[in-house]
């Protein structure tokens, strides 16, 4: 396992911004705009995702059940974002691990990757 | 006067409940006369005196009888099977300008009626004697003497002893002032912009103005006489359906907006218990409904769209402030720190803005669970003082139990009401965090010692966009939405909110909040 995150979000200021602020912290740090495939979480094997929930002709609740449902991939931790005040239904909707609401606090974010990444691998990296 | 008299039983004929045959009169001075009840009796060897006397009686009765009627305004009249009359009472005769002699045996053709009148009157007496049943109707007429009036006329058969029509009877009354009374009230209904429907204790439609047929694209035809729910089959099972019963049984008035998908249309409605049955204003507020989902979508849509360059700005910030810190640039860290304590400020306005929206559509969720108010209430306070170090916030009291409702949005009521006292508390003063339990909810209120509201303006203080005005336009920040927030969240968990204050006194806003105002475990919990 790596300390690799793979952060999907149409938007490229999100995506720069949660580089910075992961990469800032040690993780290594892989983007999409287009959101992730199986066959690209199989290839990359983050060991965790944040997936937005509206990107450009993607719905991430979709992509989350799809990643949930395949026993390839089911036990990546799945984190979903949005704005939208309901993600936390759309979460356990769609069986994510966790929500992030944004525009989400810096803390959280690493509270969130602490959480999903490194407790599960006993040290931090980096 | 009375008319002549062509053979007693004819005239005895136009009594009412009178059904005598026309008497042969006797060569022999005797007259066979037939018993009302079909029993024959013969009278023979009568005298003459006697049969002069019987004579005299029925033309008394007659007299009183044609004097009678003769009082009333009403006009009454007989026909015989040519439809000329055999009598008429003495309001028709005045309004004709003639006297009992000249109208008996004239038809309306006679006596100088418009011809289609005439003819249609005509028709209707010979409709009653062929068919034996009575004719209502109503017509204008024009006298000679030039009196104008509407009149309502009905044409009743006078049976025979066998069975067969004798003759007609008639009455008409002058239904002038009645029919303007009608028309001044439909033009006013015509004239009204909402489309207005009579219903009566059967659902039949009995009256339906210009709008309603625009707006329904029926004709009067289609509807009148025909019941509701025969005309619009979509109507049953529908809130309508519900709000006309309402109205039709129990005597409730009501109004709704909802959507007809018979018609592809939003219609708002106004019931009204009538005696008999309803009253329906219908207005079609489709258009309205359009634009409204269209500023819904584009908030929500501007919502989300502002909110998403804000998340990027506020990474951005952070990592910053972060990198500020670390290289011991205290200086500028205090910078990107205040621009990310603006950058709340916008997410909140936008959340405001969006949870409008929200409410305003109906789609705002609670997600209920049991939780316990004072660390809720500690958390809001602690949570506002890092912003607001001053005026000082005392908390008083504590509930000491938990309710069922949403804890955010519950959170949120708070801050908001904290937020607004900090806003009118002089810096150097306290706001007063009270807390107290009931046995039914929970009451919390926040008293600031600002510059109070005045009565007049308590009422508006939860209205949307409310804001107090000051010297200058902008003293008082805001978009004065989160009172108006703050007492929906409120009312949709069945509680309540408040405000008390004096001008110059200060003011507490407060609410309660019932121990189980939310279903805890519904769709959208968390």
């Amino acid at each position: 396992m790596t300390d690799r995150i793979l952060v999907a979000d149409d938007d490229d200021a999100i995506l720069e911004g949660m580089r910075l602020i992961l990469e800032d912290e040690g993780y290594e740090v892989i983007t999409t705009r287009t959101g992730p495939t199986i066959e690209s979480v199989i290839e990359e094997r983050p060991a965790l995702i944040f997936l937005d929930i509206w990107m450009s002709g993607l719905d991430g609740r979709n992509v989350c059940a799809a990643i949930k449902s395949d026993k390839r991939t089911h036990g990546v931790p799945v984190i979903l974002s949005s704005a939208n005040i309901d993600v936390g239904r759309f979460a356990k909707e769609c069986g994510a691990d966790d929500i992030l609401t944004k525009p989400f606090e810096l803390d959280e974010v690493l509270r969130l990757a602490e959480r999903y990444v490194r407790s599960t691998q006993g040290g931090r990296r980096g | 006067m009375l008319a002549p008299l062509d053979g007693l039983g004819t005239d005895l004929a136009t009594l009412p409940g009178m059904t005598h045959q026309p008497p042969t009169r006797p060569q022999s001075g005797c007259a066979v006369l037939v018993h009302p009840d079909g029993d024959a009796g013969e009278f023979s060897a009568m005298r003459v005196a006697d049969l002069r006397k019987l004579v005299q009686q029925q033309e008394q009765q007659l007299r009183v009888f044609d004097a009678t009627l003769s009082t009333i305004a009403d006009f009454a009249y007989t026909f015989d099977r040519d439809g000329r009359f055999i009598y008429s009472n003495r309001s028709l005769l005045d309004l004709l300008g003639i006297t009992a002699e000249e109208i008996v045996g004239k038809n309306f053709f006679d006596l100088g009626y418009p011809t289609e009148l005439a003819t249609r009157l005509q028709h209707q007496i010979e409709h009653v004697f062929v068919t034996k049943e009575h004719v209502v109707d109503e017509t204008p007429f024009t006298g000679p003497t030039g009196a104008e009036g509407y009149y309502e006329y009905i044409f009743r058969p006078v049976f025979a002893a066998d069975g067969s029509v004798e003759m007609v009877a008639g009455s008409t009354r002058d239904v002038t002032e009645r029919r303007r009374v009608q028309e001044q009230s439909r033009q006013i209904l015509d004239s009204i912009s909402d489309a207005f429907m009579a219903v009566d204790t059967d659902w039949r439609f009995t009256y339906v103005n210009q709008q309603a047929e625009r707006l329904l694209t029926r004709t009067p035809g289609d509807l009148l006489g025909h019941t509701i729910w025969d005309a619009f089959p979509g109507l049953l099972g529908s809130s309508f359906e519900r709000a006309y019963r309402r109205a039709a049984e129990d005597r409730e008035s009501s109004s709704l907006t909802d959507y007809y998908p018979n018609h592809g249309r939003w219609y708002e409605v106004h019931v009204y218990p009538a005696d008999p049955g309803i009253t329906i204003y219908l207005r079609d507020v489709t258009q309205r409904k359009c634009l409204e989902k269209q500023k819904d979508d584009f908030l929500a849509v501007a919502s989300h769209e502002l909110k998403t360059p804000v998340s990027s700005i506020k990474a951005f910030a952070q990592v910053l402030g972060r990198r500020f810190t670390a290289s011991g640039d205290m200086e500028s860290a205090t910078l990107v720190g205040k621009m990310d304590n603006q950058l709340n400020k916008l997410t909140n306005l936008i959340s405001d803005l969006l949870d409008v929206t929200r409410i305003e559509s109906g789609q705002i969720r609670f997600r209920s669970h049991l939780f316990e108010v004072d660390p809720l209430v500690r958390e809001i306070t602690d949570q506002i003082r890092l912003t607001a170090p001053e005026p000082v916030i005392r908390i008083d009291g504590c509930a000491g139990c938990s309710i069922v409702a949403d804890r955010d949005r519950t959170g949120q009521v708070l801050m908001n009401l904290l937020s607004n006292s900090i806003k009118f508390a002089p810096v150097d003063s306290e706001i007063v965090v009270a807390v107290s339990a009931d046995s039914d909810g929970v009451a919390v209120t926040v008293t600031d010692s600002g510059m109070g509201i005045s009565r007049e303006r308590q009422a508006l203080v939860f209205d949307r966009f409310y804001r107090v005005l000051g010297p200058e336009p902008d003293t008082y920040p805001g978009l004065g939405l989160g009172l108006f927030i703050s007492a929906e969240i409120v009312r949709r968990q069945r509680g309540r909110v408040w405000v008390e204050s004096e001008e110059g006194a200060g003011s507490t806003f407060g609410f309660w909040l019932p121990l189980s105002g939310g279903e805890p475990g519904t769709p959208g919990d968390d």
